[in-house]
């Protein structure tokens, strides 16, 4: 059957369409809202693909005027609007849609069982007002047996009036750079090609074979938002988080999940316990209005249900190489003696968050700097697979990122004006007593210009930050720090000038956007240079670079 | 601290329930005790009713000081299913030594075996035994991980090697923390007993006798197929037998290290005197959910996922999920002589079912009888039993 | 003062607030009786189920019905029911939330009888049952014990409520029942999903009234299956569960109600609305009734 199935799918993969250019507002990661309070959504056919490589027919909700993606978009509307749900019917049968947890859903179509369709090639239209904030879901009204296992479902966020950093109330204040959907749906390939070849369809003979987050499967899981690979399927859902702490990170990420699929699935999150804040677009309080939310390192979401939780990161021993190392006998494993499966892993070879090990020759590393992977996956097993090969399917990982951000120190250090006088690159890794020192120009008005070369900087990386620690051999002399531009071969100032003197002076700076520019690629993949310029006046001087570091957001 | 706490160390034959080794005043870390354990993954066979044995992969105790040639030599092909059930205190030092013995039965086979401490707040990927993200133990290969819990209650610990395979293989344990709390009778109500599920503050979770039971199934074509060199498409999965700690009723009535049953050694079965405040600490390693139901005691659900309930609840059916964890009080009811009585060498006793909902999973592949996911409480007249020395403890 | 019987009959799953009365010995008779159900297509099934005796606890003549009659008691009552059982296999009985005077449940043997006898100390609603293969043959069904506040589910003035529906889950499959004796019940495969023993579009509505109606929904499930209804147009407040209610009462659209467990829930019905879906969200389409206005 199965081979049938891929067959088929190769001959019409043709007329699947194709890719779609997502708007630059999207983000890399994290929830992609739809915002409005009107939308216009037809239901349609088209193709997604799984990681096996086959290519399941789906039925779903595309934005009138765009491309065909499963699931149906999310739609992101504020407490107290009035939402308008055009649905126009490309299928060739009636179809709808329901609204779990709005009421007073008004609107016109031909009447059905559990709402107003739009018949074959018609339409129909849903009014309501969003009256309480929440994570909900919106699906097929019609024939749900057949029309919500084809894929006709998405989500719909209601944010609080003002306050779009809650989920409902100021208890359940979240960050809003930290914000997931992870909408859970499995798959029967043979319903599915019952519905293309217009066999057949038993629903009481449900195998299902796929098993997604927000549309795709593991690995796929992982992709950013709206790859050019992945034309129908434009949700990601990489979870990232950086350690909790107090003042620097306060907030939690906020995770909203939700299920369409046809089963209850059981999902546990690795690393840290999650806390259900709420049910059903419901938060879980006390009668007396008090914290009704619970934790949980799994936790089973009934088929239709929504939940949302918060997600806190937090190292309860703060271990760290400096103050607190693990127990030396366990804390640096000899690798030679164990295995990265297949060679290729996303381990740090650390145990120590921000760090990275030496891993043994020949293990392809997907570890940017030291940050940690938890997978997040369906526990039922059988769903953490893509038809018969394991590690698929109802999964995500957790991406804990240090908390400083990745850190890179110069490499390489090259004069641009001034001779070398002592020292090299590597005295500019730590604020320490080993400088690397340039004499200025000796003529005219005297300079001491030099970069510092970084590598392994990802393409996409934000957030770039530089800090430069450095003296004088005399006092107050202007410094001022540079970034190359590979676009346009130039140096780019970064801030006005600092006076630096006989101490050491720390500046930080961070570049103009768009940030990308600071990043070379092609044969500077990776290579990112800042530049210490320091003016003097007719006496010669000496600068001294103690510390040169570079800190980013890896994509 | 009190060495009992530190040393629930396997009284029992069998590897029953291993603790940790008490190893004081080590360099390392000296602020915490230790406990230190041995693990080996390897291979071997179960007895199932209604067929011949069953392959499976699975944990086994070892000595830690045994060299990896001497493990191999003792140990491999002698997996045991439950995994061993491991004991540890809140905030210990614990090290599990897992030593990969390799396979009797696929010496084809070169998978690595790992241990994912189930439901843990996890310091480092480095131990968190997902082999992707960290490391994975080779043949005859050695690592030792490393935790320190801060938070009592009922986990699990299971390999994550090719999980969906490892798992269902049968590579699946239960780990619970003793909270920080135990060792004082002052909070217990009753002042009988030093144990407590939860650093409750009050002894609302103190318990005379618990027992920690492992949900699970077994598909035995995966199995078979193992065995026999061929793959199973796991999204077929559709289990045959419905075990508690490795074994299907009325095996799970049988009691601990039961000479038919050499590598099942654990048994579910639940006796008490009348009034014993009975902890049970459940886990569900399978991959369905599963409703349970005590009918005729009413089961008060006091943690959950290692988290104290805020607001307890009692409940006649306890759902829960793959990967899920359950603390349920009860307490033993009186017992009553005119319902049905049955006599052990302990004296009368009633019995009360603790069973499957879903009763097709009360059957052994099909044939008649009660079978599966289902064991029994004994409710003995008068208190013949004496107190509990270890978790899970029979009485013959 | 002892009665011998006070039944509310499901017609519908539809009832009026029962009066309170003051703790009394309730002594209810059942039999457990072969007999058939005619589902949609139509289809016949063979069902066992239970039936109220008649007089002396007599069989002859009665009509077993899935699920069986609705037992209403008064909390405080000590109960006895007797199960008369002409079947040609044992019928147990046990309520999960009870604890029978005789321990876990009882027996009674094939053409014999057996009597439970219980303190209904506490409210709510339990499912009484069979065991094993019982169960998809039909022998199940819906225990009330009444508070003795009239028109609450419970003590507290938070579950009063102005109608009741009771919303029995379970499933048939024709194939097993046609030989219960002998058919493997691993392999029980349900072809009919059914709330108070019917399937859509035979089930029948639940009606609300009006807006600010308060339908107490008590869902029994008796089937095999952890099953997730849904509600659409309006939130259901979640009360209890296995006849405790909760500490913090919640507000959903989709429930889980597992195997065996029971649940109330109170609709309040909207100002806007006149028909609220209450269907199986796993999609086993037949399992699906409405809460009507009026
Ligand atoms: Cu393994
Ligand atoms: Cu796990």
């Amino acid at each position: 059957m199965r081979k049938a199935l891929l067959a088929a799918a190769a001959l019409l993969v043709a007329f699947a369409p194709s890719a779609r250019a997502q708007a630059p507002a999207v983000p890399r990661q994290g929830i992609v809202c739809t915002n409005g309070t009107t939308f216009d959504l037809t239901a349609t056919p088209g193709y997604i693909e799984t990681p096996d490589g086959n290519s399941v027919l789906m039925w779903s909700y595309a934005l009138a005027g765009g491309e065909f993606q499963s699931p149906g978009p999310v739609l992101c509307v504020n407490e107290g609007d009035s939402v308008t749900v055009h649905l126009h019917n490309d299928l060739t049968e009636p179809v709808s849609i329901v609204f779990p947890g709005q009421t007073g859903v008004g609107g016109s179509g031909s009447s059905g069982l559990l709402a107003k369709e739009a018949p074959a090639g018609g339409d129909a239209t849903y009014t309501f007002t969003a009256s309480q904030p929440g994570t909900y879901v919106y699906e097929s009204g019609t024939d749900p047996e057949k029309q919500v296992e084809m894929g006709l479902y998405g989500a719909l966020i209601v944010r609080p009036a003002g306050h779009p950093d809650y989920a409902y109330d100021a208890a359940t204040r979240f960050d809003p750079q930290r914000e997931y959907l992870v909408l859970l749906s499995d798959i029967d390939p043979d319903l599915h090609h019952a519905v293309e070849t217009g066999a057949p369809y038993h629903f009481d003979q449900l195998r299902n074979r796929y098993f997604a987050i927000n549309g795709r499967q593991f690995p796929d899981t992982l992709q950013d938002n709206g790859v050019s690979w992945l034309p129908a399927q434009p949700y990601g859902s990489l979870i990232r988080v950086k350690p909790y702490n107090a003042t620097g990170n306060p907030l939690p990420a906020l995770i909203r999940m939700a299920n369409v699929g046809t089963v209850n699935h059981p999902f546990h999150p690795h690393g840290n316990h999650i806390k259900e804040v709420a049910q059903d677009g419901r938060p879980l309080r006390t009668p007396g209005g008090g914290d009704a939310s619970s934790e949980h390192f799994a936790e089973t979401i009934g088929s239709g249900q929504t939940q949302d939780y918060l997600f806190s990161w937090t190292d309860q021993d703060s271990w760290n190489p400096g103050s607190n190392p693990f127990p030396a006998s366990v804390a640096s494993p000899d690798y030679r003696n164990l295995t990265f499966k297949d060679g290729n892993t996303w381990s740090s070879g650390s145990a120590y968050l921000g760090s990275k090990g030496t891993l043994p020759v020949g293990t392809v590393s997907q570890n940017i700097c030291g940050e940690w992977y938890f997978p997040w996956h369906s526990h039922a097993l059988n769903e953490f697979t893509n038809y018969d090969a394991g590690f698929g399917g109802m999964a995500t990982l957790l991406r804990v990122d240090p908390p400083g951000g990745c850190t890179a120190v110069a490499g390489t250090a090259s004069i641009l004006a001034g001779t070398l006088n002592s020292g090299t690159a590597t005295a500019l890794a730590a604020a320490d007593t080993a400088y690397y020192k340039v004499n200025s120009t000796v003529s005219g008005t005297r300079t001491a210009d030099w970069y510092g070369g970084f590598t392994g900087v990802p393409r996409g990386s934000t957030g770039l930050a530089v800090t430069y620690t450095g003296r004088n051999s005399i006092a107050a002399l202007p410094t001022t720090l540079w970034i190359w531009k590979w676009s346009t071969s130039t140096w780019v100032q970064m801030g006005a000038a600092t006076g630096v003197g006989t101490s050491d002076v720390t500046s930080t700076r961070t570049p103009p956007s768009p940030q990308s520019d600071y990043i070379g690629t092609g044969a500077n993949a990776g290579k990112v240079r800042v530049r210490v310029l320091t003016t003097g006046t007719t006496t010669n001087f000496v600068t001294q670079g103690n510390l040169l570091k570079l800190t980013y957001d890896a994509p | 601290m009190k060495r009992r706490d530190l040393l629930k160390a396997g009284a029992l034959a069998g590897g029953l329930l291993i603790g940790g080794r008490a190893l004081q005043g080590s360099a390392e870390a000296a602020a915490n005790p230790e406990a230190r354990i041995g693990l080996a993954g390897t291979d071997g066979h179960i007895t199932l009713p209604g067929r011949g044995p069953l392959y499976i992969f699975g944990f086994a105790t070892v000595p830690l000081a045994a060299s990896v040639g001497d493990l191999v030599a003792n140990y491999k092909g002698k997996a045991q299913h439950v995994a061993p059930i491991l004991d540890v205190k809140q905030d210990n030092d614990v090290y599990i030594t897992l030593t990969n013995l390799g396979l009797v039965g696929r010496p084809d086979l070169v998978d690595a075996h790992t241990i994912h401490w189930h439901g843990f707040r996890t310091p480092s990927a480095l131990f968190d035994g997902v082999p992707e993200a960290s490391i994975g133990v080779p043949i005859e290969r050695q690592f030792t991980y490393f935790f320190r819990p801060h938070n009592p209650g009922t986990y699990m610990y299971h390999c994550h090697f090719e999980d969906v395979e490892h798992v269902q293989m049968g590579m699946t344990s239960i780990v619970f923390v003793r909270p920080a709390q135990d060792g004082g009778s002052a909070l217990d109500p009753l002042h009988r007993t030093t144990t407590y599920a939860y650093n409750d503050g009050d002894g609302s979770t103190a318990y005379d006798r618990h027992f920690a039971i492992l949900l699970n199934e077994i598909e035995e074509r995966e199995h078979d197929a193992d065995e026999q060199i061929q793959e199973f498409i796991f999204t077929d999965y559709d289990p045959q037998y419905f075990t508690l700690n490795g074994r299907v009723y009325p095996q799970t009535i049988l009691p601990n290290n039961d000479p038919s049953l050499p590598y099942q050694p654990v048994s579910s079965l639940i006796q008490a005197n009348p009034g014993d405040r009975v902890l049970l600490r459940l886990a569900n390693l399978g991959y369905l959910q599963h409703a349970m139901q005590l009918p005729g005691i009413p089961m008060k659900v006091v943690g959950e996922d290692a988290t104290p309930h805020s607001f307890p609840y009692v409940t006649n059916t306890l759902y829960i999920g793959p990967g899920e964890a359950r603390d349920v009080l009860f307490t033993a009811p009186p017992f009553n002589p005119s319902a049905p009585v049955t006599t052990d060498a302990r004296g009368s006793y009633n019995t009360y079912l603790f069973k499957n909902r879903d009763f097709r999973r009360l059957s052994n592949r099909g044939s008649p009888g009660l079978g599966g996911m289902a064991t029994e409480v004994r409710v003995y007249q008068g208190s013949p039993l004496p107190a509990q020395t270890s978790v899970g403890e029979t009485y013959a | 003062m002892r009665r011998t019987m006070v039944l509310i009959l499901i017609a519908v799953g539809l009832t009026l607030p029962a009066s309170p009365a003051s703790a009394a010995d309730v002594s209810i008779d059942l039999c457990a009786s072969a007999g058939t159900l005619t589902l949609p297509g139509p289809v016949t099934a063979n069902i066992w189920g239970f039936a109220l005796a008649g007089s002396g606890g007599s069989c002859a003549g009665v009509t077993p019905s899935v699920p069986g009659p609705v037992l209403s008691v008064d909390q405080g009552d000590t109960v006895s029911i007797a199960v008369h059982n002409t079947l040609t296999t044992p019928v147990s009985l046990e309520v999960p939330g009870l604890s029978l005077g005789q321990g876990a449940g009882i027996s009674a043997p094939a053409g014999g009888a057996a009597t439970a006898t219980f303190t209904a100390s506490a409210p709510g609603t339990y499912l009484y049952q069979g065991t094993e293969r019982q169960v998809p043959m039909g022998l199940y069904g819906a225990l009330i014990v009444r508070p003795p506040t009239a028109g609450q589910a419970y003590g507290s003035a938070t579950t009063a409520y102005d109608r009741e529906a009771l919303l029995v889950l379970s499933a048939i499959d024709p194939a097993f029942n046609a030989s219960p004796a002998t058919a493997d019940l691993y392999h029980y495969a349900p072809k009919f999903w059914l709330i108070n023993g019917k399937a859509y579009p035979d089930t029948d509505l639940v009606h609300g009234v009006a807006p600010g109606t308060k339908v107490l929904l008590r869902y029994l499930n008796a089937g095999f299956d952890n099953t997730s209804m849904r509600l659409l147009g309006a939130y259901e407040r979640v009360l209890a569960r296995d006849a405790h209610p909760l500490a913090n009462p919640f507000d959903a659209t989709a429930e889980t109600i597992p195997a065996g467990g029971t649940e109330d829930a109170l609709v309040t019905i909207p100002a806007t609305g006149t028909r609220f879906p209450v269907y199986n969200r796993q999609l086993h389409k037949t399992m699906l009734t409405f809460i009507e206005v009026p």
